[in-house]
């Protein structure tokens, strides 16, 4: 059987010390991910300007429970309906509409569907920008090129064995063909 | 490699992507018109749609402070152009949910190149819709009153069992989720132009519109899953909202209005004349923005097919209304269909029978699929034509039950006015829209570039 | 109240006094209220003098004072009306109105002032404002209906362009002045011109006010009265008499006794003589629910379909000229079929003559054969603007001998309780009237109520009227003739002064007004008085006159009680022997020829500034707002004439330009002009509105043929949208483009034949959908279904209002139309509108041709009011959104205005098409365009009339008829107070109350002895479009025609 588990709802880590390396091409970062991962550096991620199918596995990052959210607030829309509209015409404002029944349910199934599919959506969005960690527009940009056509490679201060100099090399190693090391912003 | 590759090889679809673009191309193509200053072209149509746009304002100011006398409406035609627009719209609409929802889920790669805007479109075209919908009310600004909201009148709810409330929530759920199926999609593009910008004014506005995006991988995923989950609930909601429009007309007991056959009738004559709009305004925009490497022939002539197939089912459907009058024996029921084609208004109906049926059947051929010119009058003429369908059903109204009761709906200025307004609102929106955001989905066509892209830096 | 122990423990407690504190005393005063108050006046209500009662006595006189009272002083009391059945012993009624209540309506006995047939009425006033005319039952002649001019002539009263002050004219300028200078300025004149003094007047029917005219003249020495009339048969029928029987009088007719009538181009119904009596007489032998199905048959022979020919069972086209050779065809078919006492038709060759009249020989014998069956119990009329051909008094001598044959004489016709006697030539009058003038030989001459410069356009009065040394038109308004007069002397409305009216000989109503002269008006008797000096008969005032005259007879309160004094009782001597002198048959011109008619609505056009009846859809044509040239399909098609086209009318060396419609029904050589439009100083809405075919009459000046003289039409070229209601549609609309569908069961006729073998003759089963209910197929129950069908939520076992309409009462008159615009303050939105397709009318009246229009003789025109239906299962309920229209608890379909988006899907939806929706704040002044619409907005006093019972509908919502709701709110109110049920009759809708053939019934169903109820099940009884399966609570029985 098939249920969420807590990993599956990953936040997005904010970037403010660590190493990040540059790569040119997908098949550059998913290669980088993938050492990455075995090397153990927990924690790290991948700055991509477009989805680079493939890099969750590489990355060994589970599949997101989103899903999840979008069921159950599904469910929750649906219930609303049923109760809202029932509860109104047979009890809180009894009508004679055309002498029709009171509990007339098959004209109910259109606005439950509608509050259903309403539901599911925007609670799924509103959780996608909780876990995704929008909107934060202070965010810092750590290289202007990673949302147009390269690759980044993040192994950030907290990661197990962190060592600075060994992180750098070994992004090097990698072939990240620019290696900066990230310091906090300075509080102005 | 991505699946969308895998696809496309298997199925030998020549490339979506032409003229071998790297990927920082694609970038810096998409996002020109966003940076440059706006061509002389762009202002051109810009200031005719705004003017248009500024006069059906003021005709709507009038419309307030005189009534609804202004139109054409009377006593049996109770509803005129304004649900006519309305319904139009609404049909424009749902084009562009599908290209960006169904052919997702079908990992239609083609998509890429015209779903972004197929989803603006789709946007306005509601906007545009719902405000013809409030308009057309003898009191509009009591309009709200058909929210459900809790008031200290109480107990006092709507009517739950009428089709009008079943549009408002359709209509309101259709707007808010497409809404947010659009821009969760643009938040990455829209990075991209923040990353790029020069002028600090610009960096700061897209900024806050990218809601600080950085692409972590782990965003990402959970992006791809969210677009998945709203495309997957979108599919049903387009039906459903053309579903309940044509409840409109069904649930009623007016002869030409209550037959069961609406509800597909509808949604094919919506996904018809949507994409005929999208076409439309594809050729427009690859000629305007210069995009024809990303808008290729080969777009156009998956949504040619489309619109011969649906324009197909409309047909049939047309040809079952009257079937099914005559096969009912009921004189009424009869009578109103031999008044739509050969009544008073029976030019409306071959208008539509020869738009909508007759004009997509050149798309059997090919070369006329691909010839752009061919493509755009025929979109253009389905686009008249199923504005006529929509007219011809309301003018089933005309005619009822009592001959007593019959008169004739003569459209004022006002009423024209409006319907020229309706489209001044929609390309201002459109072009505005082309204007501070990339019309095409940078990210995703990236996920589709032929193999090696960007290889060579 | 407070406890006494409390009283002392509580020190905050508010005391009055230490003596009494807690006391027993204190209690007592506790227990009584005011208590506290040291005012003489509540001391005396305690020792109990002066209870509440006598309080509001006090207050309720001084509302008949301030309010209710007249406005000469001192006050005259007018006495509200009390039903004769609650009056014991003919006299002292058991209950009697001492005061009013504020905010009660209560009814005043008057007389109707809308034409010269005197109908007794009932006014409803409220607060002291006049609100709604209804027939006074007691009243021989109006029998508690009334017609919708009657109804329509409440408008008159709030009439926005009334002259409210005296006006001089000098140089065709009218000023501002006042009683004073005019009253001087008669008088003198009088003395200086004594003995040449002439009143023309309309014709009277108040036996006082001849008396006082006539006293009038006496008193200063001398002078003429001559009454004059324009459009009527009155001077030929009266001639007619004269010449067949010795004795010039213009007869009774009893419609109730004739088994078999047979008008000859006479609308008894619409505009003759007494419409709203010979309508309730008529229809009483068409209430086929009663034991004697004794129904009779009514052909009518007409040159232009008229409300009257609608109902008739069958309709002989006639071409205008033909008419007295018709009668003459009939005499000598009665003749051949043994009926003796014919003169000078043996000389007719009748296949010629019927080949001539181009009808079928065996209609004629058909018509001459009932007739014959019915000797005694039947009845020939002719009469009305369109029978003034040019041989009118031979047509009318020939009548008279047809009667005479028939021996009708003293049975269906009564010449002893005449209408009126003596000498009547209203066009000798007149033309003796411009002699005198040209001659110089007039003083000072009075006009009242004959506005000559418009009904006799020809007569060149503008000139004429100068010859007189002064010349006083009497008139509510700044008309035609006031304008070229040297004075007007404004006239108060028959609601504002006294007054009194003998229509019959012997039936005496009383007009009592029941609110002040809005403006600075005097009627035209107290004119009178103040002209002979201030006072004339030993009297002030013509309220004293009255008074006097009539406290000889009766009990004065009594009279005002009821409104009507005696009976038409002199027994009918019957010695009458016809004398002939039938004049031999003159030829007809053998091209188009045209008859000029009184229209239903507007008859000789004095009330043409009443926007009721402007908008009054004429019965056969549903035009409004215009008058046009009606031509037959025939001459259509011959002509290339066709809806709306602009023809020029040219009679000699005159003409027209009207717009054309196309008539069925029309013979096909025949032409109609409506009479009474084209007004040209009537007020901002009857201006200008249509032309005055009075231009086209002929004969001796002043004109008096009004018919069958021949006419050219020519193209203009030129369109002009008649304002129609509806369209011309046949009952089956389906033949189109050779597609023929089954014909639409709405309006379901039927011979009375088959309908005496078979009651539900001609009525479909109706299709209704089987469901299955426990197991079973049933006919779905719809909204009410028995408590074991699942879903029977909503009983309405108090009461179910619903209503039954029987069309073969119904003429299609509009009564109940402008009754109800009245009642509901419908607006009225003036032609653009109507022409779009936007009247508010909440009743309307569905006109249907049945039969080929290429054969007028076979044509049909049938009638069928539709309101709301208030159905059971209303589709308009199911799509509102915001449910503003929902099912009340007593089966109506309730609107609730508040609530009202204006969404119009209910309108949409609702088969009938009953639903109104508001186009424009009808009420208020706001436009920015301009248009038409704006002379309907109610600008003062037409405010004052609007009825406070029933909202007034903002923009932008929808309306409909609803069940009179305020009518049953206020009885039901009635009911509570005296703790009983309201009683079948006691709640009467407004349509039902007004209707002259009480086609219409309204009452509670689920009382099995309510009339409603009864009418049902009756087996004629049909619901229209049953199939839909939303049970209408309204039924319609179906139409039957006696034509064997």
């Amino acid at each position: 059987m098939y249920l969420p588990k807590l990993e599956q709802f990953y936040k997005h880590k904010e970037m403010d010390e660590g190493v990040l390396g540059i790569f040119e091409t997908p098949e550059a970062i998913m290669e980088a991910a993938e050492k990455t991962k075995e090397k153990g550096y927990v924690g790290f991620d991948c700055l991509l300007p477009f989805p680079v199918h493939g890099i969750d596995e590489a990355m060994g990052t589970p599949r997101s429970g989103l899903p999840w959210v979008t069921f159950f607030a599904g469910l929750f829309g649906c219930l609303i309906g049923i109760l809202f509209q029932g509860l109104t015409h047979s009890y809180d404002w009894p009508l004679n509409i055309a002498g029709k029944a009171l509990n007339a349910w098959y004209a109910y199934v259109p606005i439950i569907f509608e509050l259903t599919v309403f539901s599911a959506g925007i609670y799924t969005v509103v959780a996608l920008l909780f876990l995704a960690g929008l909107p934060s527009p202070s965010r810092r940009i750590l290289h202007k090129d990673l949302t147009s056509h390269r690759f980044g490679l993040w192994i950030p201060k907290s990661a197990k064995g962190y060592v600075e100099s060994d992180v750098v090399s070994f992004v090097k190693g990698l072939g990240g063909t620019e290696v900066t090391v990230v310091q906090p912003e300075k509080q102005k | 490699m991505s699946l969308a590759q895998a696809v496309r090889e298997k199925l030998d679809i020549p490339d979506l992507v032409t003229g071998g673009k790297s990927l920082r191309d694609v970038t810096s193509d998409i996002t020109k018109p966003n940076e440059d200053f706006p061509t002389s072209l762009w202002w051109k149509v810009f200031t005719l749609v705004l003017t248009i746009t500024l006069v059906d304002v003021a005709i709507i100011g009038y419309l307030f402070y005189e009534g609804l006398y202004i139109l054409g409406i009377n006593n049996p035609v109770g509803w005129g152009f304004f649900v006519v627009n309305f319904v139009f719209w609404i049909g424009i609409g749902h084009a562009g949910t599908l290209i960006s929802a169904v052919l997702y889920l079908f990992r239609q790669g083609w998509r890429t190149g015209i779903n972004r805007a197929a989803e603006a479109m789709t946007i306005f075209a509601v906007l545009v819709a719902a405000s013809n919908l409030i308009l057309h009310v003898g009191r509009p600004w009591l309009g709200f009153w058909l929210f459900p909201y809790p008031n200290e009148r109480g107990p006092l709810w709507v009517n739950f069992r009428s089709p009008l409330i079943w549009d408002t929530f359709a209509v309101s759920t259709y707007l808010s989720i497409s809404l947010v199926f659009w821009y969760i999609g643009l938040i990455p593009d829209l990075a991209s132009l923040r990353d790029r910008a020069t002028e600090t004014w610009r960096k700061n506005l897209y900024n806050v519109l990218s809601f600080g995006w950085v692409g972590s991988a782990r965003a990402w995923s959970h992006l791809e899953i969210v677009s998945m989950v709203l495309a997957a609930l979108s599919t049903p909601l387009v039906l459903s909202v053309h579903t309940i429009v044509s409840f409109d007309f069904a649930v009623s007991i007016l002869p030409g209005w209550h037959t069961t056959i609406f509800p597909p009738y509808f949604v094919a004559g919506a996904i018809f004349s949507g994409f005929a709009m999208v076409v439309t305004l594809m050729v427009i925009a690859r000629e305007v923005f210069n995009l024809k490497d990303y808008i290729t022939p080969k777009h156009l002539d998956n949504m040619n097919k489309i619109m011969m197939v649906t324009g197909l089912i409309v047909g049939l459907a047309y040809s079952t209304e009257f079937f099914i009058a005559w096969y009912s024996g009921n004189e009424y029921e009869g009578f109103a269909f031999v008044n739509r084609a050969f009544g008073p208004y029976g030019w409306a109906y071959f208008i539509m029978i020869s738009c909508n049926v007759l004009s997509p059947q050149v798309f059997w051929f090919r070369k006329l699929r691909y010839s752009i010119p061919v493509m755009f009058v025929a979109s253009l003429v389905v686009n008249v034509g199923m504005w006529f369908e929509r007219f011809v059903i309301m003018m089933t109204l005309h005619r009822d039950f009592l001959p007593s009761s019959w008169a004739m709906y003569t459209p004022t200025l006002f009423d024209y006015a409006m319907l020229i307004g309706t489209f001044g609102i929609f390309f201002t929106l459109f072009l505005l829209w082309c204007r501070i955001m990339p019309v095409i989905a940078i990210a995703e066509v990236k996920t589709v570039m032929p193999a090696k892209e960007g290889a060579h830096h | 109240m407070m406890k006494d122990e409390s009283f002392q423990k509580e020190k905050k407690s508010h005391w009055m006094s230490y003596e009494l504190r807690g006391t027993h005393r204190e209690k007592e005063l506790q227990k009584q209220e005011f208590y506290t108050s040291p005012d003489p006046l509540i001391q005396k209500i305690k020792a109990g003098d002066f209870d509440r009662k006598t309080f509001l006595k006090f207050m309720g006189a001084s509302v008949v004072m301030t309010s209710v009272g007249c406005v000469q002083k001192p006050a005259e009391k007018i006495v509200p009306y009390v039903n004769i059945s609650s009056i014991s012993n003919e006299g002292a009624p058991t209950e009697q109105y001492d005061f009013v209540k504020h905010g009660h309506s209560y009814h005043y006995a008057s007389v109707c002032g809308g034409c010269s047939a005197g109908c007794g009425v009932l006014v409803k006033a409220r607060d002291g404002r006049p609100l709604k005319l209804e027939g006074n039952p007691n009243h021989p002649i109006s029998q508690g209906a009334l017609c919708a001019s009657g109804q329509a002539s409440l408008f008159d009263l709030y009439d926005s362009d009334r002259a409210p002050e005296p006006m001089q004219i000098v140089q065709g300028k009218p000023k501002s002045s006042d009683w004073v200078v005019l009253d001087k300025d008669v008088r003198e004149k009088i003395k200086s011109n004594a003995g040449k003094t002439v009143i023309v007047t309309k014709p009277l029917n108040s036996p006082t006010s001849k008396d006082l005219i006539a006293e009038f003249l006496k008193s200063i020495g001398g002078g003429k009265h001559l009454e004059v009339g324009f459009y009527g048969s009155e001077s030929s029928i009266a001639k007619a008499n004269e010449i067949s029987f010795g004795k010039a009088l213009v007869p009774n007719y009893h419609f109730d006794k004739a088994r078999v009538i047979l008008s000859i181009d006479c609308d008894f119904m619409g505009n003759f003589l007494s419409p709203v009596e010979f309508q309730r007489d008529f229809a009483k032998r068409r209430d086929l629910t009663q034991s004697n199905k004794a129904m009779n048959q009514f052909f009518a022979a007409e040159t232009h379909p008229t409300m009257t020919g609608t109902s008739a069972d069958q309709r002989i086209p006639l071409k205008p000229g033909d008419q007295r050779k018709f009668a003459l065809v009939v005499a000598r078919a009665l003749s051949d079929l043994g009926v003796g006492g014919a003169q000078g038709v043996s000389g007719i060759n009748l296949e010629a003559a019927i080949a001539e009249l181009g009808i079928s020989k065996d209609l004629v014998q058909k018509v001459a054969k009932s007739l014959a069956d019915a000797r005694g119990a039947s009845l020939v009329v002719a009469g009305g603007a369109s029978a003034e051909t040019s041989d009118a008094i031979d047509l009318q001598i020939a009548v008279n001998m047809l009667n005479s044959m028939l021996g009708n004489d003293g049975k269906t016709i009564d010449p002893v309780n005449v209408r009126k006697e003596g000498k009547i030539d209203y066009s000798e009058n007149l033309s003796q009237l411009s002699q005198d003038l040209k001659s110089q030989n007039v003083g000072v001459l009075f006009l009242y109520g004959v506005n000559v410069a418009y009904s006799d356009p020809l007569g060149e009065w503008g000139k004429l009227l100068h010859q007189a040394a002064l010349v006083v038109t009497v008139s509510d308004r700044l008309d035609e003739t006031a304008m070229v007069s040297n004075w007007l002397a404004p006239l108060s409305h028959s609601l504002e002064a006294w007054g009194d009216s003998e229509p019959v000989q012997g039936i005496v109503a009383i007009q009592q007004p029941t609110v002040r002269p809005l403006f600075a008006t005097r009627s035209f008797e107290d004119s009178l008085i103040s002209w002979a000096g201030g006072e004339l008969a030993g009297s002030k005032n013509f309220y004293e006159i009255l008074k006097s005259k009539y406290s000889k007879k009766t009990n004065w309160e009594d009279l005002l009680r009821k409104g009507v004094l005696g009976q038409a009782n002199k027994s009918d001597k019957g010695g009458r022997s016809f004398r002939g002198n039938v004049a031999p048959l003159a030829s007809t011109p053998s091209n188009l020829t045209v008859s000029l008619y009184a229209s239903t609505a507007l008859g000789d056009g004095e009330r043409a500034n009443n926007s009721q009846l402007q908008e009054l859809p004429d019965p056969v044509s549903k035009v409004t707002w215009d008058n046009y040239v009606a031509i037959s399909p025939q001459y259509s098609r011959s002509s290339g004439l066709k809806l709306n086209d602009v023809a020029k009318v040219t009679v000699g060396d005159k003409s027209l330009d009207l717009p054309v419609l196309v008539q069925p029904g029309l013979h096909p050589e025949a032409v109609g002009i409506a009479l009474g439009y084209g007004r040209t100083a009537v007020g901002g809405i009857g201006n200008g509105v249509g032309q005055n075919a009075a231009l086209l009459a002929q004969g001796k000046s002043p004109n008096s043929v009004y018919s069958g003289f021949s006419v050219k039409l020519e193209s203009t070229g030129r369109k002009y949208k008649l304002a129609t209601t509806q369209d011309h549609h046949m009952m089956s609309p389906g033949v189109l483009m050779g597609t023929a569908w089954k014909e639409r069961p709405l309006i379901i006729s039927a011979k009375l034949q088959d309908y005496s073998q078979n009651g539900k003759a001609g009525i479909p089963e109706p299709e209704i959908p089987k469901i299955l209910i426990n197991g079973k197929l049933e006919r779905s129950k719809g909204a009410n279904p028995p408590s074991d069908v699942p879903g029977s939520e909503f009983q309405y076992p108090g009461y179910k209002w619903g209503m039954a309409v029987d069309l073969t009462q119904c003429t299609g008159c509009g009564a109940c139309v402008v009754a109800c615009n009245i009642e509901n303050n419908v607006p009225m939105v003036g032609r653009d509108e109507v022409r779009m397709g936007r009247e508010m009318h909440w009743m309307r009246i569905d006109r249907y041709y049945i039969g080929d229009p290429e054969k007028p003789e076979s044509l049909e025109i049938a009638h069928q009011p539709l309101m709301c239906q208030h159905c059971d299962n209303a589709p308009c309920e199911t799509v509102c959104p915001v449910a503003a229209t929902v099912h009340g608890s007593e089966g109506t379909n309730d609107m609730v205005y508040n609530r009202c988006v204006g969404t119009r899907y209910c309108s949409n939806n609702c088969p009938y098409k009953v639903r109104r929706f508001n186009w424009l704040e009808h009420w208020n002044e706001h436009d920015l365009l301009g248009g038409e619409h704006y002379t309907f907005k109610a600008q003062p006093p037409r405010n004052l009339g609007l009825n406070p019972e029933v909202t007034v509908r903002a923009r932008g919502v929808m309306e409909k008829c609803n069940f009179c709701a305020s009518r049953v709110a206020e009885t039901k109110i009635k009911a509570k107070n005296e703790g009983r049920k309201i009683k079948d009759g006691e709640v009467l809708s407004a349509c039902q109350e007004t209707c002259p053939s009480g086609a219409i019934v309204f009452g509670n169903v689920n009382d099995p002895e309510a009339k409603v109820a009864k009418l049902l099940k009756d087996e004629r009884s049909y619901k229209l479009l049953e199939y839909l399966n939303i049970g209408p609570a309204v039924s319609y029985l179906s139409r039957i025609r006696n034509n064997a």
